[in-house]
C-alpha cells in the first residue's frame, strides 16, 4: 500500500518536507514535529525502572502522540533513557492482548466475553479450592503494577478469596536488600536520596552497572563535583567500571569476604566512628570478633584482589568524610545476597556513613514500583510493611480496611521458589500470574516449562498475548498498560510518583484495577472492596495504612499533591500535609533507626562457597546481567519498539575472553553452544577482554539465558542466585540441535 | 530543558551568555571538570565557518538516549533513526576498552551525498554549513546511501524518499538545542563552530574516528574528543554478517543495459566481419533496443518516486548517476533508431545518417557503461571498486551469448555460412565466462583479511552467508559459459550444424547467472571501514 501511495505522491500537493516541519509547541517543551504538536501535556512517571523519571505525554485530541522527559522533575531534570523515550511505542504493538482468551487442551485459543471470562475464573478457582483447599491456588504479581493495584490484588487474593500463597517478581531483584534493611534498620528503608550521588566524596558501586542499567542516575555521578574516587566492584569491566578511578575486579561471589576484609582493615587502622557505633548501633563487638578472621591474606586469596587495591579501598572508605555505597543485582541476586547487603550496611555503620549528605548503604531498586510492591503487595509483608505474624498489625489493617481480622492470614505464605516447588509437588494446582513472565525470567526455567503444564488452571493477566507465559495460559485476561490507567509508584529513593491514562486501552483490555473489581464482585467479596471505587480511592486507603509506619505518607492528600511537589518521598506524615516538601530528603539524620531500641544492627555470618563453582566438566563461570540501556528484562515491551530493536543485538550472545576463545576454538561472531548441567543454548560468541578469563557473560534479556542458570537461593530472602553458575562453551556445528 | 543560547538573530528575550551561566551556577549544575560550556555557540557562523557536532566521548557511556530523543523530537517513522551509536571494543596493553560512539550526519565540507545526488536534493547551507536534504526534490534512488561513508541518509519506504539529520536547523535558528543535544543525559554532545580550513587540516591528518572511513573523501565536520585513543579497538558488530539489500531492479537494470550495449557492439563487429544471415536486419538491433528499454523500465522500479524520474538528469554537473541516466537514455533512443532503420520501418534520406545513428548508439552505450562503472566506484563500498571490469565483461559475455543465440536461430540454409562466426562467438563466450568467473572469485582472496575489513566481510558473505546463491551463480555460469559453448564448438568441429537450442539455453543460463551475480554484488557490498575509502 505504502509503495502505491508513494508512487502517486508527486500528484499530491502535500509537501514531504511538511512531515518533518517543527513548531514551537508552547508548554515549555520547545519545538516538536508539527504533526505531533500537542493540545496539552500531561506528566506521568516512567513505567520501566525504579529510577522513577517523570515524562510528559504530548496529548493531541485526547490521545498521547509523543513523549519527552519532564524538565523540572527532581529525579531526571529533563532527561530519559531510550526505554523512557520510547514508552509509548510499545503500547501500539499487534501483540497487545485485546480480548479475553480461553485455551483448550489442544492449544486452541478462543475469544470469550469478559462476563464469560470472569465466570470461568471464579468457577474453576472455586472448584480447585473446594477440592484441594485454598492453599492449592497461588498468585504472582509484579513490580510493574502501581501500588493501588498491587494492594487490591494482594487484599483480594488473601482477604477476599482466602488464598495464602502469593509472591511477586520483585523476589527476583529486591528481596535480599529488603531482608537486609529490615534486619539492620528495623524496616525496609533505603535511606538515601539521589542527590547523595552528587554529594559524595567517594562513591562505591557494587555489582551495579549504572551507565547501562540506570543512565539517569549515572548522570548524577558524572555531575558530582566533590568526587575524589569512584570505586566500582564488579568482576566485569563494564562501561561503569571503565569510568572508575578504582575498579576492583573481584572473583564472582567473593564479595562477602571482601567486605568483611575491609571491615577488618578499617578496625585495624582505627578508621571507624566509635561515637556513632556506641550511640546508634548494636552488635558491634560480635561483628568485630567475626571479621577478625578476615585478614588481608585470607581476603586476597579468596577474592583475587591484590593487597595494594584492598588497602587503597580501605583507606578511601576509612579516611573520606562522605562515602556512599550503592548496590544492585550483583549483590541481591546471590545465594548470600542478604548477608552481602548487610555487610555493606555494616561498612556504612562502622564508618558513620549514614544520615548525612553523600553517604549511605544504598540499594538501587530494579522495577518502577518495586518499593510499592514490597510495602503493599500483601505477600511477604502485610499491607504497609507490617508483619502477618503480628496480631496487633492484623488488627490495625482489619480496622483500617473494615474487615474481619480473622480473614487476615497469620503467616506470610510461600515465596516464589516455594510456590514453584509446591507446583512440582502437586500441592499448588492453580496459578494467577499478573504482569510478569516467569517462563522467561525464572531461574533454570527449563524446569518450569513442563511444570506449568501440570497446573490445572493457569490464569495470566497481561498487556501482551505473546509472552512465553501468556501463550500457555488457560485463561488470558487482557490488561491495560502503563499509560492507560491511573496509579502511583514508589521509586528507589522512596519517592511517590503518579501514572495517568494518556491513551485508551486497546480493544476490550481493562486496567488491572477494574479486573480485580470484577473478580471481587463475582467472587462475592464485593462488599469488602466497595470503598475501592477507583485508584484514587485506593490511594486514600494506602495512605491510612501507612500512617504511623516508617513509610508514613499520610500527609499526602491526593495525586495532585504528589504532582505539584514533583513527587513526594516518604516519610511524609499527616502533620506535614499541605507544606512543601524539600526536593531531596534522606533518612536517619537523627541517628534513630526503626528497631525498638532505636539502634541499627550489625548482622553477619561466615561466608560460604558458591553453590556451583566451575570445575573440570564445566570450567567456565556464567555471569548474567543487563545487556544494553535499550533492553528491559524479558524484552516483553522493549522488543515492541522498532527503534529500540535497532539499539541492541537481535540474537542472544555470550561474551568470552580472547584467551578462552582461543582455547575452545571460538572466533568472534561464530555460533557456540553454552552448556550447563541444566541445559544448552545456541548463541553467538562475542570475544571481548571485558570479561575475565574463566568467566563468560550472557545478558538476561534473551530467553536462552535462564535455561542455563542454577536454581540456588538466598536462605533468608529466597531470592534466586542468577549471577553465577558453571558452564562450558564450544563451537556449535550447524547440524547439531539445541 | 535547555536554556536558549544567545544566537545572533534570535529573539531579544533570550538570556545572555552571562545569564545562562549564572543560572547554571546557581543551580549547582556545573560539570565535574569545573569548566562550563554552553551546548550551543553564542554566535552564528561567520564566513569560512560552519556548525558542527562536538562529542565528548569520555562522557558518552552508551545509553543511546540521543537516538531516541532525535527519533521522538523529530517525529521519525517507527524504525527510522538519524543517529547511531557504534561500540568499539578492544584491549590496550591488556586493559579492556569499551567506547560507545554516537554518530549522525557529520555535515561534511565535501558531502558525498550531495555530490552523488542526481536530483539535486541536497544543499549545503552557505551560512550554517548544515547539509540539508530537500525531501520534496528526492526521487528515492538511494544513491546517497551508497556515497555517504557514514550511513547518514536513511531510506523511508513509506514515503519513497531518503531523509537525514538536519542538525535541527529550526531549533538552532531560535537558539534551542538540537534533539540529541537535549537528550544526552551526560551533556556529551554539543554544537560548535569550526572553520573549513580546520576541517581540511584535521581530515588530511586522518583525525576522525578509529575504525571509521578516512575523512579525506568527504571532510566530515564533526569533532570527537577523547583523552587518548587506545590502540587496537575494533567495531563490536563487525563479526555479525548481515547481507545488504539486493536491489533487484538495479541488478536487472545493470545486466540488461550491459547486455544491450554488448549486443550492439558485438553485432557491429559481426557486421564488419561480413558474415550476417539474411534475417539479421529483422531483429538483432531490435534485441538490443528491447533490452535497453526493459533496463530503463527496471530502473524506474528502483525509484521510490518513479514519477519524478525526470529529476535524475539534474545532477549532470556532478553526479555519475545523472550521467549514466542521460547516456543510457540516449543509447536506448539510438538503439531503437538503429533497429527501426535496420527493420526498414524508417528510411533515412541519407545513408550516412544510418551510420551516424549506429555510431551514436555505440558511443552513448560505451559512455553509459563507463558511467555505470564510475558511479559504483565512487561509492564507499570496496567491493564495487572492480565494477568497471565486471560490467565490461558482462557486456562482452552477454553480447556474445545473445548474438550467438541469434545467429544460431538463422534459417537452416544460411547456417553453414555462419559456422566460423558461431565458432568465434562461442569461443568469446567461453573466454569471457572464464575471465568473469575469475574476477568474481578474486573476492575470496580477501576472506583472510577477516571481519574488520569490508572486503573480508564481503568475502565471508559471499562464501558463507549467501553460499547457496553463490553456488547457483557459479553453476549457471559454468553450465552456460563453459559446458554449452564447448558442446557447440565440439559440434561445429565435427562438421555439424550449429545447435540453436544449446545456444539459446546458454544465453538464458548466462543471463540468469549474471543476474544472480549482480544480486550478490549488491548484497555483499558492505560499507567501508577504516582506510578503505579510496
Amino acid at each position: 500500500m505504502s509503495g502505491i501511495a508513494s508512487f502517486f505522491r508527486p500528484f499530491s500537493r502535500r509537501s514531504l518536507a511538511a512531515e518533518l516541519r517543527r513548531v514551537d509547541a508552547g508548554h515549555g517543551i520547545g519545538q516538536v514535529p508539527a504533526r505531533l504538536s500537542p493540545d496539552t501535556i500531561a506528566p506521568l512517571v516512567c513505567g520501566y525502572c525504579s529510577t522513577g523519571c517523570a515524562l510528559l505525554a504530548h496529548i493531541r485530541n485526547g490521545h498521547a502522540v509523543n513523549l519527552s522527559p519532564a524538565p523540572h522533575y527532581p529525579v531526571n531534570h529533563g532527561t530519559a533513557c531510550p526505554k523512557g523515550w520510547q514508552a509509548l511505542a510499545v503500547l501500539d504493538s499487534a501483540d497487545r492482548a485485546t480480548v479475553p482468551l480461553v485455551q483448550d487442551r489442544r492449544g486452541h485459543r478462543r475469544r470469550v466475553s469478559w462476563g464469560e471470562a470472569i465466570e470461568i475464573f471464579v468457577g474453576r478457582m472455586r472448584r480447585i479450592i473446594m477440592e484441594h483447599g485454598p492453599d492449592a491456588v497461588a498468585f504472582l504479581g509484579s513490580g510493574q503494577l502501581p501500588t493501588e493495584e498491587l494492594a487490591f490484588f494482594g487484599s483480594l487474593a488473601k482477604f477476599g478469596m482466602g488464598l495464602r500463597h502469593g509472591d511477586g517478581n520483585t523476589r527476583q531483584c529486591m528481596a535480599s536488600a529488603v531482608v537486609a534493611y529490615k534486619e539492620c534498620f528495623g524496616f525496609d528503608a533505603p535511606p538515601y536520596t539521589y542527590a547523595d550521588l552528587e554529594e559524595s566524596e567517594v562513591i562505591v558501586l557494587i555489582g551495579a552497572n549504572l551507565a547501562i542499567a540506570h543512565p539517569i542516575l549515572w548522570r548524577r555521578v558524572l555531575r558530582n563535583q566533590h568526587l575524589r574516587a569512584l570505586v566500582v566492584i564488579d568482576p566485569r569491566t563494564t562501561e561503569t567500571a571503565l569510568a572508575a578511578t578504582l575498579h576492583v575486579a573481584l572473583r564472582p561471589k567473593s564479595d562477602l569476604v571482601l567486605f568483611y576484609g575491609l571491615a577488618h582493615l578499617l578496625l585495624r587502622q582505627g578508621w571507624y566512628d566509635r561515637a556513632f557505633i556506641a550511640a546508634h548501633t548494636s552488635g558491634f563487638e560480635a561483628f568485630a570478633a567475626h571479621v577478625a578472621e578476615y585478614s588481608p591474606e585470607v581476603v586476597t586469596a579468596a577474592t583475587g584482589v591484590e593487597l595494594q587495591t584492598l588497602l587503597e579501598l580501605a583507606r578511601l572508605i576509612g579516611t573520606s568524610r562522605r562515602v556512599s555505597f550503592w548496590w544492585t543485582m550483583g549483590i541481591n541476586q546471590s545465594y548470600e545476597g542478604t548477608r552481602a547487603a548487610q555487610a555493606i550496611i555494616a561498612l556504612a555503620l562502622l564508618t558513620g556513613n549514614i544520615g548525612r549528605p553523600g553517604t549511605g548503604p544504598n540499594s538501587i531498586t530494579g522495577q518502577c514500583n518495586a518499593m510499592g510492591s514490597r510495602l503493599f503487595a500483601n505477600t511477604t509483608c502485610l499491607l504497609g510493611g507490617r508483619d502477618f505474624r503480628n496480631p496487633a498489625h492484623r488488627l490495625e489493617v482489619a480496622e483500617i480496611l473494615g474487615i474481619d481480622p480473622q480473614r487476615i492470614p497469620d503467616t506470610p505464605g510461600l515465596s516464589y521458589a516455594e510456590i514453584v516447588e509446591a507446583i512440582v509437588a502437586g500441592h499448588i494446582r492453580a496459578l494467577w500470574v499478573v504482569g510478569t513472565n516467569p517462563l522467561h525470567s525464572w531461574i533454570n526455567r527449563s524446569d518450569l516449562e513442563g511444570l506449568f503444564d501440570r497446573l490445572e488452571f493457569l490464569v495470566v493477566q497481561d498487556m501482551y498475548h505473546s509472552t512465553e507465559t501468556a501463550q500457555r495460559a488457560d485463561l488470558l485476561l487482557p490488561a491495560a498498560a502503563w499509560g492507560e490507567k491511573w496509579g502511583s509508584f514508589i521509586n528507589s529513593e522512596r519517592r511517590l510518583g503518579v501514572i495517568r491514562p494518556v491513551r485508551r486501552p486497546p480493544g476490550e483490555a481493562l486496567p488491572d484495577f477494574s479486573i480485580f473489581q470484577h473478580i471481587a464482585e463475582a467472587w462475592g467479596a464485593g462488599p469488602m472492596f466497595r470503598s475501592w471505587r477507583n485508584p484514587q480511592d485506593a490511594f486514600t486507603r494506602l495512605r491510612e495504612l501507612s500512617r504511623g509506619q516508617p513509610c508514613d505518607f499520610s500527609g499526602v492528600r491526593d495525586y495532585e499533591d504528589i504532582e505539584r511537589a514533583g513527587g513526594i518521598q516518604w516519610p511524609w506524615p499527616a502533620d506535614k500535609a499541605g507544606s512543601e516538601p524539600e526536593p531531596h530528603r534522606r533518612l536517619f539524620s537523627d541517628g534513630k533507626f526503626f528497631h525498638p531500641d532505636g539502634k541499627a544492627r550489625f548482622v553477619f555470618e561466615a561466608a560460604r562457597e558458591m553453590p556451583e563453582a566451575a570445575d573440570e566438566a564445566y570450567p567456565l563461570l556464567l555471569l548474567t546481567g543487563r545487556g544494553t540501556a535499550a533492553q528491559w528484562h524479558t524484552q516483553t515491551r522493549t522488543s515492541k519498539a522498532p527503534v529500540l530493536r535497532r539499539l541492541y543485538p537481535a540474537d542472544a550472545y555470550v561474551e568470552i575472553h580472547p584467551d578462552d576463545a582461543q582455547r575452545y576454538g571460538i572466533t568472534s561472531g561464530c555460533e557456540v553452544f553454552v552448556e550447563s548441567r541444566r541445559g544448552k543454548a545456541r548463541v553467538r560468541a562475542s570475544v571481548t577482554p571485558t570479561v575475565r578469563p574463566g568467566q563468560v557473560f550472557m545478558p538476561m534479556h534473551y530467553v536462552e539465558t535462564n535455561r542455563l542458570t542454577h536454581a540456588a537461593f538466598d536462605p533468608y530472602s529466597r531470592q534466586p542466585s542468577y549471577k553465577a553458575c558453571a558452564v562450558r562453551v564450544r563451537p556449535a556445528p550447524s547440524w547439531e540441535e539445541e | 530543558m535547555l536554556q536558549a543560547g544567545g544566537l545572533s538573530g534570535a529573539s531579544a528575550t533570550l538570556p545572555s551568555a552571562v545569564e545562562d551561566f549564572a543560572a547554571v551556577h546557581d543551580q549547582g549544575h556545573l560539570p565535574a571538570s569545573g569548566i562550563y560550556r554552553h551546548p550551543l555557540p553564542l554566535r552564528a557562523p561567520e564566513r569560512g565557518e560552519q556548525y558542527a557536532f562536538e562529542v565528548d566521548l569520555d562522557a558518552c557511556t552508551g545509553c543511546k538516549a540521543c537516538v531516541t530523543a532525535c527519533h521522538s523530537l523529530n517525529g521519525l517513522d517507527p524504525d527510522e533513526a538519524w543517529r547511531h551509536v557504534a561500540l568499539l571494543i578492544g584491549a590496550d596493553n591488556g586493559k579492556p576498552i569499551l567506547q560507545h560512539v554516537t554518530t549522525s550526519c557529520h555535515h561534511c565540507a565535501n558531502p558525498g551525498c550531495l555530490t552523488g545526488c542526481p536530483a539535486n536534493a541536497y544543499e549545503k547551507d552557505p551560512r550554517t554549513g548544515i547539509v540539508r536534504h530537500l525531501d520534496d526534490r528526492c526521487i528515492g534512488c538511494r544513491y546517497c546511501t551508497f556515497t555517504c561513508p557514514y550511513g547518514a541518509p536513511q531510506y523511508v519506504p513509506r514515503l519513497g524518499i531518503v531523509r537525514k539529520c538536519d542538525m535541527c536547523a529550526d531549533r538552532l535558528s531560535v537558539g534551542e538545542a538540537p534533539a540529541c543535544v537535549q537528550g544526552c543525559p551526560n551533556g556529551a554532545i554539543r554544537i560548535t563552530l569550526v572553520t573549513t580550513t580546520d576541517i581540511q587540516r584535521r581530515s588530511a591528518n586522518g583525525a576522525f574516528l578509529p575504525q571509521m572511513p578516512h575523512p579525506r573523501t568527504t571532510l566530515p565536520a564533526s569533532l570527537y574528543r577523547k583523552r587518548g585513543w587506545p590502540a587496537g579497538v575494533r567495531l563490536a558488530d563487525t563479526d555479525v554478517l548481515r547481507p545488504e539489500e539486493a536491489h533487484w531492479p538495479l541488478a536487472w537494470m545493470l545486466v540488461l543495459t550491459q547486455l544491450s550495449v554488448g549486443t550492439l557492439f558485438l553485432g557491429q563487429l559481426v557486421q564488419w566481419a561480413g558474415a550476417v544471415p539474411g534475417v539479421w536486419e529483422v531483429g538483432h538491433a531490435a534485441l538490443s533496443a528491447t533490452a535497453a528499454g526493459l533496463a530503463l523500465g527496471a530502473s524506474l522500479l528502483h525509484l521510490g518516486r518513479p514519477l519524478l524520474a525526470w529529476r535524475a538528469v539534474l545532477g549532470l554537473g556532478h553526479s555519475w548517476l545523472s550521467r549514466e541516466v542521460i547516456a543510457f537514455g540516449m543509447f536506448a533512443a539510438c538503439a531503437a533508431a538503429t533497429a527501426a532503420i535496420d527493420m526498414g520501418v524508417v528510411h533515412p534520406v541519407d545513408p550516412r545518417i544510418a551510420t551516424m545513428v549506429r555510431w551514436a548508439a555505440v558511443g552513448t552505450g560505451g559512455f553509459g557503461l563507463f558511467a555505470s562503472a564510475m558511479l559504483y566506484r565512487r561509492t564507499v563500498r570496496p567491493l564495487w571498486r572492480g565494477a568497471g571490469l565486471r560490467f565490461s565483461l558482462t557486456a562482452v559475455l552477454l553480447g556474445a551469448a545473445t548474438t550467438l543465440a541469434y545467429l544460431s536461430l538463422a534459417p537452416l540454409d544460411q547456417r553453414a555460412n555462419l559456422s566460423p562466426m558461431v565458432q568465434a562467438l562461442a569461443l568469446t563466450v567461453f573466454a569471457a565466462t572464464l575471465a568473469k568467473l575469475a574476477v568474481e572469485m578474486r573476492v575470496f582472496w580477501f576472506a583472510k583479511r577477516g571481519p574488520t575489513s569490508a572486503l573480508g566481510r564481503s568475502a565471508r558473505l559471499i562464501a558463507d552467508v549467501l553460499y547457496p546463491w553463490t553456488a547457483l551463480r557459479f553453476f549457471l555460469g559454468w553450465l552456460g559459459g563453459v559446458v554449452f559453448p564447448l558442446f557447440l564448438l565440439a559440434l561445429l568441429g565435427s562438421g555439424s550444424q550449429p545447435a540453436p537450442h544449446a545456444a539459446v539455453a546458454a544465453a538464458i543460463l548466462l543471463i540468469a547467472g549474471e543476474l544472480i551475480e549482480r544480486g550478490l554484488f549488491f548484497r555483499a557490498a558492505v560499507p567501508a571501514g577504516a582506510e578503505e575509502v579510496g
